[in-house]
């Protein structure tokens, strides 16, 4: 006990230790980061790839950026969950005294490796497995055996909160997306001149969109950037913010030129049907004439050449064959709406950055908390030099994920979800951002991809989509009881391997 | 990653509209049939008879391919049953297209000179029918962008009042050239009268089914 003692006064850990388990920290978060950024930041930005709204250079520039800010501005609050929410901090102290500052490293060591192994496994057997659960599971998996005896402590609401926010954020964000698309099919689909239409509606989703991504970035979200606003000066920036740039999406708009539809729109008195029809009356009226006689033969006769020159004057005027008008006007809509699945797919990116970077990085925040004050303080606060340097790592993780291996699965993914046309693309991804980015807010660690999934199928349920696969709403299920006890028994098994290397 | 991808199913509207697009060309080869039939084209008949048949497995094909990737764990935007009955009258078009091929080169059968101005109307107009069933399959997509409503919805509703109203005058042919079929019957062979009564039924038959195939978008549309 004293020997412990002194070494606590003088630091945990040897210098040695503290380097290993700095860079194995460091390495494992990196490592975690780089996964999310080559494989997960595709869900945001291949649909913007798959409907050319923009080049995979732009959307990987862009996506870069925006992970790297959300990670910045809104992730803290997710990364404080993960590393003091579900494992009681005082009570760990309390049970395990001067031990509990090692042993919470190491844990927090183990949860990282653990969820990326079974990432690394699950993406091995096809599962649809999210970086979030991956740790969660894993962090619980940690503080069952580090406080064996006293599961009573675990702070199991937080836990069923956590778990309960998965089963909502799909729901969320499909009611979301549902609203929004039927919104638009209301508003704009429906309407009888579209494109005008969409010009009307955009700015009003440009402004939602914005109002949503800002407030919660304001709104208490760069507190630990000294940037103090009140909820009053946080909202009413917010707004300010976003009429502005919904005012210049107005001018730009207005800019956007739309192809005329080919032709011009036949009116309703010219068009091809008529024609047909015409032609077709005529020959029920040849077909009359050969069994008439007399008079009525001679009546019939009148009105067919009467119908001859009717015939003339309506093929004269007619324009494209039955079934090519309103397609122009479809493919300008869906123009416009390419620029605004632009911004609601950097608001998925920001959000995505937000909760999945900030989750991955999370339990690393709590071994260099412990690492760098020498003890397991209350709230294993971090500086905010190392916090931000912490959620930096994973923002340039997520960037070197994208160059290196992220642009080919945005690639396949843009190729192949072609069915996400902008207007869903739209609905789906603005319905996914604001649950994500609620969620971020109140530090609920959710799956960015699994709300994204419920944000498509609200979009199908509005009957926006071709066919969609059930079966990965069950896969998804499957995933959630299959991770949390695979990471944490994962967790348990690198906590006691690295516990004998280390101790 | 893979959950956003494995997420969307094979859509059926595109290879439903190939397959509406192979009845089509199974229709419209009927009428130089005829032709080829009443003018005594041997090798024309023949040809057209391949090529109808060419046409008709390789709708069968699509048939089989669109049944076989339309699981009931997939969510589609229109009713599945709805969808698998379009299907099946689109395969009763093809099905009947070939066989009235067929018939008509079984057996050399003449024709009443009266009677074959009113066939080919009669096979004009099944035609007609066909090709606006057709029509409506091919509006499914666009259908489907615009979400099943607004002024799409409206058109596509127009176009099916449009086809039973060329089913109505391809009815109306029959009934025109059954009566002079049976009013001629004492200078026909009673085989023959038989044979291209049958042949009548049939091209009234296909008619039909193009109506009930543009009638079930109708379905799709109801709200």
């Amino acid at each position: 006990m004293d020997a412990v003692g002194i070494l606590a006064q003088a630091g945990i850990f040897s210098s040695a230790q503290y380097w290993i388990l700095l860079s194995t920290g460091l390495f494992f978060g990196f490592y975690m980061a780089w996964s999310i950024g080559a494989n997960d930041v595709a869900n945001a930005m291949g649909t913007s790839v798959g409907s050319r709204a923009l080049t995979l250079k732009q959307a990987i520039i862009v996506a870069g950026i925006l992970e790297f800010l959300g990670a910045f501005l809104v992730g803290p609050h997710v990364s404080a969950t993960i590393r003091k929410d579900i494992i009681p901090i005082e009570q760990l102290q309390e049970i395990l005294q001067a031990e509990g500052a090692s042993l919470y490293v190491y844990g927090m060591l183990a949860s990282l490796l653990a969820a990326a192994v079974w990432l690394m496994a699950a993406t091995f057997f096809g599962l649809p497995v999210s970086t979030t659960h991956s740790i969660v599971g894993s962090v619980i998996g940690f503080g069952l055996v580090v406080l064996w005896g006293h599961w009573d402590v675990i702070r199991w609401g937080t836990v069923g909160e956590i778990v309960s926010s998965w089963v909502l954020s799909p729901l969320t964000s499909g009611v979301l997306s549902f609203v929004i698309f039927t919104l638009i099919q209301r508003f704009v689909l429906f309407q009888r001149d579209m494109v005008s239409a969409a010009k009307r509606v955009a700015p009003f989703l440009v402004f939602a969109v914005f109002e949503v991504i800002t407030l919660v970035t304001l709104w208490k979200g760069l507190k630990h950037l000294n940037v103090g606003l009140t909820d009053v000066q946080s909202i009413l920036l917010a707004t300010g913010i976003s009429v502005v740039v919904a005012l210049l999406s107005i001018r730009l708009l207005r800019g956007v030129k739309v192809p005329a539809p080919a032709g011009n729109p036949a009116p309703a008195s010219q068009n091809p049907i008529l024609a047909e029809e015409l032609s077709k009356l005529k020959q029920r009226l040849d077909r009359m004439r050969q069994i008439a006689h007399g008079d009525v033969e001679k009546k019939l006769r009148d009105i067919g050449e009467e119908m001859d020159g009717l015939q003339n004057s309506v093929e004269e005027t007619t324009t494209p064959p039955a079934g090519s008008w309103g397609t122009p006007e479809m493919r300008a809509t869906e123009k416009i709406f390419a620029y605004l699945q632009i911004i609601s797919a950097c608001a998925v990116a920001f959000a995505h950055g937000a909760n999945d970077v900030a989750n991955a990085v999370g339990p690393l925040g709590g071994v260099i908390a412990v690492l760098e004050t020498n003890e397991l303080g209350k709230e294993v606060t971090l500086s905010s030099a190392w916090l931000l340097g912490v959620l930096a790592l994973g923002g340039v993780g997520i960037v070197i994920g994208l160059a290196t291996w992220g642009w080919r699965v945005i690639e396949t993914i843009g190729r192949k979800i072609t069915e996400l046309t902008p207007t869903r693309g739209f609905s789906a991804e603005f319905g996914a951002a604001v649950t994500i980015l609620v969620a971020s807010k109140s530090g609920m660690p959710i799956s960015t991809t699994h709300t994204l999934v419920g944000a498509v199928l609200g979009v199908g349920f509005a009957r926006g989509i071709g066919a969609l696969n059930l079966r990965v709403v069950r896969d998804i299920i499957v995933s959630w009881v299959v991770t949390l006890p695979a990471g944490a028994g994962l967790a348990i098994l690198f906590f006691f391997i690295i516990k004998a290397i280390m101790g | 990653m893979k959950a956003l991808l494995s997420l969307f199913g094979k859509s059926p509207f595109k290879p439903l509209q190939s397959h509406m697009e192979k009845v089509r060309e199974c229709a419209t080869r009927l009428s130089p049939l005829v032709s080829a039939v009443l003018g005594g084209d041997e090798e024309t008949q023949k040809k057209l008879v391949d090529e109808i048949c060419a046409m008709e497995s390789e709708a069968d094909k699509i048939k089989n391919d669109i049944r076989s990737h339309l699981p009931r764990s997939l969510f589609l935007p229109v009713d599945r049953r709805d969808l698998l009955e379009i299907l099946a009258f689109q395969d009763a078009m093809a099905d009947t297209c070939q066989d009235i091929a067929i018939t008509l080169t079984l057996r050399k059968a003449s024709l009443h000179a009266d009677l074959k101005k009113p066939l080919e109307d009669l096979v004009r107009e099944v035609t007609t029918t066909c090709a606006r069933a057709a029509d409506v399959t091919q509006e499914l997509d666009e259908l489907l962008e615009t979400g099943f409503g607004g002024k799409e919805a409206d058109r596509v509703l127009k176009m099916v009042d449009q086809i039973d109203a060329d089913e109505t005058i391809a009815d109306d042919t029959a009934i025109v050239i059954a009566r002079k079929l049976f009013e001629l019957e004492r200078q026909l062979e009673p085989v023959d009268v038989m044979y291209w009564f049958h042949m009548f039924r049939r091209l009234h038959e296909l008619a039909d089914l193009a109506d009930s195939a543009g009638n079930r978008v109708r379905l799709l549309l109801a709200r």
